[in-house]
């Protein structure tokens, strides 16, 4: 099948804008498994519980959608610094703390269809002109364009992950947390106070899952199951990213997303959903010609 | 292995041998199709858990994947049914051997590196799921999109003709999987497996082939929850991708891991026996949104509360009486 060069730009176009938003919502999931050690499937529940927060007091309340942070940034702050002292008090180990998260994921899956019904929900038509009325690209691209909440998650992305990265790389904050996640008990030592820092993460990495809420709210029809269509996008963004790099994760979820939106070009768009899962395994196929290759290597320099 | 262990071992395999054979016999006396059909997901659930067990909870390697072995048992015996006319014997191997040739292609790419040890595998076995989930729901082969009807294919075969003879096959495949399991935890297999638990460095320098023995104890795993899949697609008369993947699977599966515990053997066995009661118990409620959120606040609960399961908890209550000889039983 021949693809124009102009369909393939806008489908690249819109997987990568798609990818910034995916990379929102690996973000949170790529600094707490990489610099906390937990893999918290709960991010994505609270991604989906911010979405629909967001839903309901715009819908009902007939906030502006911006307003609606106010609420959710400070509570999933707060959530996120319970969950991660829930875990400190049971001493939780990296498993017992997946095991947990994955537990909260299909109760949140449960507990929302309950509050919200199990139907779509869609904010879509209640939004104003400005949020849905499409933007053409400025030359030399004008045959391009993009929606306004694709862009809004654009900006989002880049600034949270820019933060982010910033906080990490370069605050003494971050370099507590860089220090943390090598050795906590001689971060410890130090005079690293690891226990407060860990909860601020938690909580940061929880308020991020609102921001990407809302943009989620603005950007798709909302169903409790959601986030089951993005594990595989966010899990791998973040795998691929590397843990604990949220450039890394925004990178490789842009990345991933391009594939996946330029595969329906060509192949039935039903097996899209496996790309992503497809670009980890063949990740992982090359593992073992990896092992081999590392173990030759060793033993060339043993002999 | 001493006279003490042996004797243990064959105590332990004439207990399985003895209540496989009374589960068998009281088949023609239960008139019920209620209690046959419990039954039935009962000890599904057993040899769930114990397949579960031999590999996750003795190597301490986490895999969210189980329910998509169990599911590749049941297409495998769907397709079996519906594109020949072999007996359900073929259906059964076919199941146990497409999820333990997965597990393999899985296993030599997931075990060659340790950094996907811990968490890393728990999310790649659960990735192995949608893999799987995409794949069979656009295989016209397999499902399409459309489900398969299995129970029409079954019909006129001993299989099919009643929720009894599902009940002896699913009764024989756990007491397999528990005689496996047995077998693991009593031998050098198991004494390995638990070296990886421990400390996987420190096995590899003492020489424990640590890649071969997680790859054939995953395929091992794997295929006995296909064999578990096998009856369970006559059972369900209609498979189709959202019941038979769904992600409760594996949940359930470790929450009974979990309860029982992993220091025994029978473990899994006592932790599935109370979460299949629970969940009937919590079908009452009327509400299946109702009851999952129960369900993962036990589940949470189960972790906070009990981190050794009901198992590891019994030997701590015989210590306050008596003093305590140590060491893991298994």
């Amino acid at each position: 099948m021949s693809v124009s060069s102009l369909a393939l730009a806008q489908t690249l176009l819109n997987g990568a804008l798609l990818g910034c938003l995916f990379g929102s919502i690996a973000l949170g999931l790529s600094v707490k498994w990489g610099h906390l050690g937990v893999a918290d499937f709960f991010h994505l529940s609270l991604t989906l519980l911010g979405a629909y927060v967001t839903y309901s007091l715009v819908s009902e309340q007939l906030w502006d959608p911006f307003l609606t942070l106010v609420v959710t940034v400070p509570v999933f702050f707060v959530i996120g610094v319970v969950l991660q002292w829930i875990f400190l008090v049971l001493r939780a180990e990296a498993f017992t703390s997946l095991l947990i998260t994955f537990a909260l994921f299909i109760v949140t899956e449960s507990a929302v269809s309950m509050i919200w019904s199990p139907d779509l929900l869609n904010l879509r038509p209640m939004l104003a002109d400005s949020f849905t009325t499409s933007i053409r690209l400025p030359e030399p691209l004008p045959q391009l364009a993009i929606q306004p909440v694709d862009l809004l998650a654009l900006v989002c992305a880049v600034l949270m992950v820019g933060v982010s990265a910033f906080a990490l790389g370069r605050t003494r904050s971050g370099r507590a947390v860089q220090a943390m996640r090598q050795d906590g008990e001689i971060a410890q030592t130090l005079g690293v106070r690891v226990v407060p820092l860990t909860l601020a993460v938690s909580g940061l990495a929880a308020a991020t899952a609102a921001v990407a809420g809302m943009v989620v709210a603005l950007r798709m029809p909302l169903s409790p199951s959601l986030p089951l269509q993005w594990i595989g996008v966010v899990v791998v963004a973040t795998m691929l990213g590397g843990l604990g790099r949220p450039v890394g994760a925004l990178l490789a979820a842009v990345a991933v997303m391009m594939i996946q939106n330029a595969w329906s070009l060509w192949f039935p768009p039903q097996w899209s959903p496996a790309v992503a899962f497809g670009v980890l395994f063949l990740f992982l196929a090359a593992q073992p010609a990896l092992r081999l290759v590392r173990e030759s290597m060793t033993a060339r320099r043993l002999a | 292995m001493n006279a003490r262990v042996d004797r243990a071992l064959a105590g332990n395999v004439g207990a399985i041998v003895a209540c496989t054979l009374l589960a068998v016999a009281l088949v023609p006396t239960l008139g019920s199709d209620y209690v046959i059909a419990f039954g039935f997901q009962f000890v599904t659930w057993i040899a769930l858990a114990l397949s579960w067990s031999l590999f996750s909870g003795n190597s301490g390697y986490a895999s969210f994947g189980h329910g998509v072995f169990f599911g590749i048992g049941t297409y495998a015996t769907a397709a079996v049914l519906r594109h020949s006319d072999a007996p359900f014997v073929v259906a059964l191997v076919a199941a146990g051997l497409s999820a333990a040739v997965l597990a393999v292609v899985v296993g030599l790419a997931v075990f060659s590196s340790p950094r996907f040890a811990g968490d890393l595998f728990g999310l790649i076995t659960l990735a192995m799921a949608f893999i799987v989930i995409t794949v069979v729901s656009n295989l016209a082969f397999l499902d399409g999109g459309t489900g398969v009807f299995v129970r029409e294919q079954a019909v006129g075969s001993w299989i099919g003709s009643s929720t009894g003879h599902l009940f002896i096959v699913g009764t024989l495949i756990a007491a397999g999987t528990a005689l496996v399991g047995l077998v693991a935890a009593s031998s050098r297999w198991g004494a390995a497996l638990r070296s990886i638990r421990d400390d996987e460095a420190v096995a590899e320098s003492l020489g424990v082939p640590t890649y071969r023995y997680k790859v054939w104890t995953f395929a091992a795993s794997a295929g006995l929850a296909g064999l578990a899949g096998a009856p369970q697609a006559i059972f369900l008369g209609y498979v189709e991708v959202g019941a038979v993947f769904t992600l409760n699977i594996p949940l359930l599966v470790i929450m009974m891991t979990i309860l029982g515990g992993i220091t025994r053997w029978w473990g899994p066995l006592v932790g599935a026996a109370s979460v299949v009661v629970v969940r009937e118990l919590l079908l009452d409620i009327g509400s299946p949104e109702l009851s999952q959120i129960i369900l993962g606040a036990v589940f949470v609960l189960v972790i906070a509360l009990l981190p050794h399961g009901i198992s590891g908890s019994i030997p701590n209550l015989l210590r306050r009486k008596a003093p305590a000889t140590g060491g893991v039983h298994r």
